[in-house]
């Protein structure tokens, strides 16, 4: 009889496991739209005087992410393009065209956008954070909404688009970057010329494709600007913002990853 | 009785254990000074009227309007008239002095933008605190200038209300001006309505010291200190202590 009933509970304990494990992404889900719907009706709430605010802090945002970065960005598509080079080199791969899908298939509309998404989470994201986080634990974003001013609109929204415009920036920083690379070393190892290199890389470049990176950078960046900010709007004291960071990060970048899963499986599947 | 600026009525907190509703109201130009012991809910109180906290049932009314059937935009238009100091400093650290202060000015639109410096120096002028400190970051600042600049941001915006739940210190940033004589000079003349859970230390108190007693989240006593110094509350007669001088 005790045998049936520990089996009994541990029966249901395991159903609860398993519905907590499908329950607590769709709550976060829910959670994140909620929040990106509390985001877009600040734009109906901000006055026209806060309107420069907000250009000036989105641009704040983009310096900070993509003109500030660009230098790293060069060095790491150059890197990477290099990188990619190497097994295309030592499995003899020659035929232009065959390089040129590799590259758009591979690199611009999947590890590209994949590698920006985890810099910006890392980088901005972590920022965002932390920023925030100190506004909440010293109670800045509390006085600045008990005076009328929304803290959706004057803090989420301008990263929102600042980090939304980096990241398509960032993407085409790379992408410029790791064919540079490739073309260097398969010019040098496979005798193959830059310049129908770049040419190949550039034809395979249709709008529906780069609609659909575009597309997914846009949504990798509002998802990585929401799960931060939401994050940040949860510290309550400065402790809690060491904690934050970490979560943030990874559930950010978890999220860029499905996205990305989500975007290649309307394109190739 | 002036016309009530702030009215709460049958307002229940969100404390455990569940408080007993009370009502309050009060007019233009009143100082209140809310009194009780630590959770009596004054702190919950100033938080529940600046909107950051939600009551378990009642209404509030502020200017007239009730809270909860104001739209979103009414709600921030009424907002830009309350000035706000909690227990943190709640400034910018990042930002210079200046900026924290001219944050709110731009946003409402209270002066046109190039107005807009000349109306903070001058504000900082009035408030004899010294003028090099706009240039300062608010990281940099020591705790009492902190306390200060959270002050005259609140200040600048010339509210009507002004709701304070932070320990006021009695000095100011300039040498033998005091908290009182600032009050006296700059706050008074603005004629807002101030609610400050600041403990009895933070202003001096008189016999025409309006004073909200608190206890358990609710309200046990309000009135002038020479009223509720007769109270037969033994608890509300010794928060209503006030000298004649």
């Amino acid at each position: 009889m005790k045998s049936i009933r520990q089996v009994w509970t541990w029966a249901r304990r395991s159903v609860e496991a398993l519905g907590r494990v499908v329950v607590i992404p769709i709550d976060r889900l829910l959670e994140e739209l909620d929040f990106l719907a509390a985001v877009l009706m600040s734009l109906s709430l901000t006055p026209r005087g806060q309107w420069p605010f907000l250009f000036r802090h989105a641009w704040q945002q983009i310096y900070f992410t993509a003109v500030q970065r660009a230098y790293v960005f060069t060095v790491v598509g150059l890197i990477i393009g290099a990188l990619t080079a190497f097994p295309l080199i030592v499995f003899g791969i020659r035929d232009p065209q065959l390089l040129g899908r590799i590259m758009h298939i591979m690199m611009y509309h999947q590890f590209n956008p994949i590698l920006a998404a985890l810099f910006v989470a890392g980088l901005s994201g972590a920022a965002i954070t932390a920023e925030l986080g100190e506004l909440r634990a010293n109670q800045a974003i509390d006085h600045l909404a008990a005076m009328g001013v929304n803290p959706y609109g004057f803090f989420v929204l301008p990263r929102l688009m600042g980090v939304m415009v980096s990241l398509l920036i960032l993407i085409f920083w790379l992408d410029a970057g790791v064919t540079v690379g490739a073309a260097i070393m398969l010019s040098f190892y496979q005798n193959i010329p830059a310049d129908r290199f770049f040419r190949v890389c550039a034809a395979g470049l249709t709008v529906d494709a780069m609609a659909l990176t575009v597309g997914m950078a846009v949504m990798q960046a509002i998802h990585i600007v929401l799960i931060q900010t939401l994050r940040a709007f949860r510290v309550r004291a400065y402790v809690d913002i060491p904690r934050a960071l970490p979560s943030a990060f990874a559930q950010s970048f978890i999220g860029c990853l499905l996205i990305s899963l989500l975007f290649s499986l309307v394109r190739y599947g | 009785m002036a016309e009530p600026l702030v009215r709460v009525v049958g307002l229940t907190l969100n404390l455990r254990p569940i408080p007993q509703p009370f009502d309050f109201q009060a007019g233009a130009g009143e100082l209140w000074m809310l009194l009780g012991a630590v959770a009596s809910g004054r702190g919950e109180l100033i938080r529940v009227i600046a909107g950051l906290d939600q009551p378990q049932a009642g209404r509030i009314e502020l200017f007239g309007a009730d809270l909860e059937r104001l739209s979103r935009r009414a709600s921030v238009q009424l907002r830009s008239r309350i000035g706000v100091v909690l227990e943190q400093t709640g400034l910018v650290p990042a930002w210079s002095v200046f900026e924290n202060l001219a944050l709110l000015i731009k946003y409402h639109g209270l002066a046109p933008d190039p107005a807009v410096e000349d109306h903070v120096v001058k504000f900082v002028e009035v408030c004899k605190a010294p003028i090099a400190i706009l240039s300062k970051l608010a990281c940099d600042l020591s705790p009492l200038e902190s306390r200060w600049v959270g002050l005259l941001r609140a200040l600048i915006i010339r509210p009507r209300l002004l709701l304070v739940s932070a320990y006021l210190p009695q000095e100011t940033l300039t040498a033998g001006y005091d908290v009182w004589t600032f009050f006296e000079d700059i706050v008074v003349p603005m004629n807002m309505t101030i609610l400050v859970d600041a403990g009895p230390q933070a202003l001096p108190m008189g016999p025409d010291t309006r004073l909200l007693v608190m206890d358990q989240g609710t309200l046990r006593a309000a009135g002038l200190a020479s009223e509720l110094a007769g109270h037969p509350d033994p608890e509300v007669r010794r928060y209503a202590r006030f000298s004649d001088a």
